[in-house]
């Protein structure tokens, strides 16, 4: 769906998405990571469990809400990616962290 | 406009008034200076409750769980309606004490919906309850609602039976002429020989 | 940051950016929140850090921005970025999460310019994944370099999309087409304010441009397109659309649709600022004077949060309402103000010629606005269809927000902002109330979520 501009990225970071271990340029959201990464929907809606994706990338849509580092509800298109960071899909309301 | 009864308020209580009425052949007209619902009947917790009322109250809300457990009877929908129990906690023995003077007082008004549970009862039905707690008292058919669901079912079926509401139409003066009450609306005045305020919050200053 | 300035400014873009710095040039302190990382907001994004190769990509317009942004980093303003606001009074008490820390602030005077967001517009399928608006699209380009790897239809109606082809084509992106849903009646619809936009021709010479490098191109273009619908079960598969009375219908696993934007008002609305429907650009917007005054003393709006006039207009109205506070506040005479803000309400003046001819030609018919199909999902977070809002209107919930409470449509995370638009526009379609009689959803704070530990962890001393 989506590729990188070629351009050499000074830093770069690797960030777990569904599991597997991404180096993705410092700075970038954790929602255009995910994009790049190819796993298709980031979440499932409540009501029907369908399948969802970012759609506004600006923080008005509320459609990339993802499990960032345990905490659920995290809009990606909000989140910078840092080291470490695991970033999972969120299936249906999301859960409180413990 | 003329009509055997004015309801004021479009709430719960203003329609359920006007069902009842209209069950009976009356013709009613339901006047609401919003829309339907607009205020407390439509934002409220949807409690159905049984548990803890006042002596005054008690065969009032005996007689009203007997409605809403055959809510669809009375109604075309079922207003989502739960009837998991509801219970007062008792965290120590002077709350238990208190809890079995009520239970003793409702008894001997001759009703039997509330009923003390001890400790182990308590906490298989409230397994996440601060583990301190004594007993509760229960009222096994107490449950809850969607409150605005209702409401529009309550304005949906005194419709169906003839009941004509107007939103918008706050009332602004009532006076009474002869043997009649005349209510002063944006939309026109309307007349019946009674009037019903169910008004709500609004019920003292709409006079 | 502190627990009060003279001057609070929410949002960093074009209007905020210019604002604080006038505001701080003339003696106040002022202090700019913005909810990103960086300076910039929407249109000017990335501007500090984009390389140069991808800035020149963009155009020449995006460099406008390079100015602002430097003037920020140059004044005396208190910039506070990751900021996020989620409560504002007619006390001017502002609840704020400032890199996730809660805090209440206050201010003498409080400008809001959260600028705009795309409409979003129901159509069938628009819920599935690698279905996303125009701007997202242009956010990916500006902010990361990320542009489509597998080819990309454009559809919609409205400037943005003229603009993110031109600037895909010359990233070397396959465009697949470009679907035009402007109807053909809107050309004689803007033809009487034609004369006027010519006044603001660089406008219209800068549209014909990127309309003849795409043509040049040999971009697919197609005009006049209607009943477009996205297909596909997992995620999109293709687009489907008619034009001259065939079905069409081309693959793709992305769809970048546009559909003309409108002033973001959940924050003006929730602080109990006026606002008024404006039926040429098919929005609503905050009451407000030429120099950002709502109907809230104290607090300005300013950009196109007030009202969409574009980038260029945003800077002149944030430096008017600058100088209108710092007057407000004593600092300077009205008529220092006055002279002061020459230039730019002349400027304002000369960029505002446009608009009429924008907005009639770009007006969205009344039919897509009301999502004629019963099956398409209005509210994406609750997943209401609009045939169940036209049922929830035909058994007497009149209004958008009697709608709401039968159907939850606006209760979901995005608290109506997805959806409200077409919500009042089925609602009106359907023999509800019209959109200026039946209003917008009520909206209160939070306006954007915090957790109750955040709440709680506020200082009692700061809320009193």
């Amino acid at each position: 769906m989506f590729k990188r501009l070629d351009e050499n990225p000074e830093k770069l970071v690797t960030v777990t998405i569904e599991g597997q271990p991404i180096a993705v340029p410092a700075g970038e959201t954790v929602a255009a990571a995910v994009l790049i990464s190819g796993i298709g929907h980031t979440r499932t809606a409540p009501v029907s469990d369908t399948p969802r994706a970012p759609f506004c990338l600006m923080g008005v849509c509320y459609e990339c809400l993802m499990v960032i580092n345990g905490q659920a509800n995290q809009r990606a298109c909000r989140e910078v990616v840092e080291e470490g960071m695991t970033i999972e899909r969120q299936y249906g309301p999301g859960e409180l962290a413990r | 406009m003329k009509a055997d009864i004015l309801i004021v308020g479009g709430g719960l209580m203003g329609f359920s008034t006007a069902l009842q009425l209209a069950k009976r052949g009356k013709r009613c007209i339901v006047l609401d200076k919003e829309s339907p619902g607009r205020h407390a009947s439509g934002v409220n917790a949807g409690g159905l409750r049984q548990l803890n009322r006042h002596p005054a109250e008690v065969p009032l809300s005996v007689a009203a769980a007997e409605m809403w457990h055959n809510i669809e009877s009375l109604l075309d929908g079922d207003c989502d309606t739960h009837f998991p129990g509801q219970i007062r906690i008792a965290e120590n023995a002077e709350d238990m004490q208190l809890l079995e003077e009520r239970a003793a007082m409702v008894h001997a008004l001759g009703f039997e919906h509330e009923e003390i549970i001890g400790q182990q009862e308590l906490y298989q039905l409230l397994p996440a309850l601060v583990p301190h707690c004594k007993g509760g008292l229960i009222c096994r058919n107490d449950g809850y609602g969607r409150p605005f669901h209702a409401l529009d079912a309550f304005r949906r079926k005194a419709c169906s039976l003839g009941v004509e509401y107007l939103s918008s139409a706050r009332v602004d003066a009532i006076e009474r002429k002869g043997n009649e009450w005349r209510a002063s609306t944006p939309k026109g005045t309307f007349r019946a020989p009674v009037l019903v305020n169910c008004a709500g919050a609004w019920a003292v200053s709409g006079g | 940051m502190k627990n009060h300035y003279s001057l609070v400014i929410i949002g960093a873009g074009p209007a905020g950016l210019a604002a604080a710095v006038v505001a701080a040039e003339q003696g106040l302190d002022v202090a700019l929140l913005d909810e990103q990382g960086a300076p910039g907001g929407q249109i000017y994004r990335a501007m500090e850090s984009i390389p140069a190769g991808r800035a020149e990509l963009l155009g020449a317009e995006y460099q406008r921005g390079r100015k602002l942004v430097s003037a920020l980093r140059d004044s005396a303003v208190d910039y506070f970025p990751n900021t996020q606001v989620w409560s504002l009074n007619r006390k001017r008490e502002i609840g704020l999460l400032c890199d996730n820390t809660p805090a209440m602030i206050t201010a003498d005077q409080v400008l809001l310019a959260s600028g705009a967001m795309e409409r979003p517009l129901p159509f069938p399928g628009w819920t599935l994944p690698g279905v996303m608006n125009a701007g997202a699209g242009q956010i990916l380009f500006k902010a990361h370099g990320i542009i489509p790897a597998d080819g990309v239809v454009l559809a919609g109606s409205g400037p943005l999309l003229l603009l993110l082809a031109w600037q895909y084509q010359h990233a070397g992106v396959n465009i697949k087409a470009v679907l035009d849903l402007t109807p053909m009646r809107n050309h004689l619809r803007a033809l009487p304010h034609l004369p006027r936009a010519l006044l603001a021709g660089h406008y219209l010479m800068k549209g014909m441009a990127y309309k003849k490098d795409l043509k040049q191109a040999g971009i697919c273009t197609l005009h006049n397109v209607a009943e477009l619908q996205a297909n596909g079960k997992e995620q999109i598969e293709s687009i489907s659309f008619t034009h001259r009375g065939k079905k069409q219908t081309i693959e793709t696993d992305l769809l970048l649709v546009h559909f003309g934007v409108i002033p973001h008002t959940q924050l003006a609305r929730a602080a109990g600022c006026q606002h008024d429907w404006d039926s040429s650009q098919q929005c609503w917007s905050p009451q407000r004077d030429e120099w950002g005054n709502s109907s809230i003393d104290g607090i300005q709006i300013a950009g196109d949060g007030a009202g969409i006039g574009g980038a260029r207009t945003a800077e002149h109205a944030g430096r008017l309402a600058a100088l209108q506070a710092v007057n407000t506040l004593g600092l300077i005479e009205g008529w220092e103000r006055d002279l002061l803000a020459r230039e730019d309400r002349k400027w304002m003046r000369e960029e505002l010629h446009i608009r009429p001819f924008l907005d009639a030609f770009f007006h969205i018919p009344g039919k897509l606005l009301s999502v004629p199909d019963d099956g398409t999902i209005v509210c994406r977070c609750e997943e209401v269809t609009a045939g169940e809002i036209r049922t929830a209107v035909a058994n007497g919930h009149k209004d958008s927000n009697q709608v709401k409470f039968l159907t939850r449509c606006g209760m979901g995370p995005c608290q109506g902002r997805q959806c409200a638009d077409a919500v009042e526009n089925i609602v009106a379609a359907a023999g509800g109330e019209s959109i200026a009689r039946g209003g917008h959803y009520r909206g209160r704070p939070p306006v954007t979520p915090l957790t109750l530990g955040q709440l709680a962890s506020l200082d009692p001393g700061e809320t009193e």
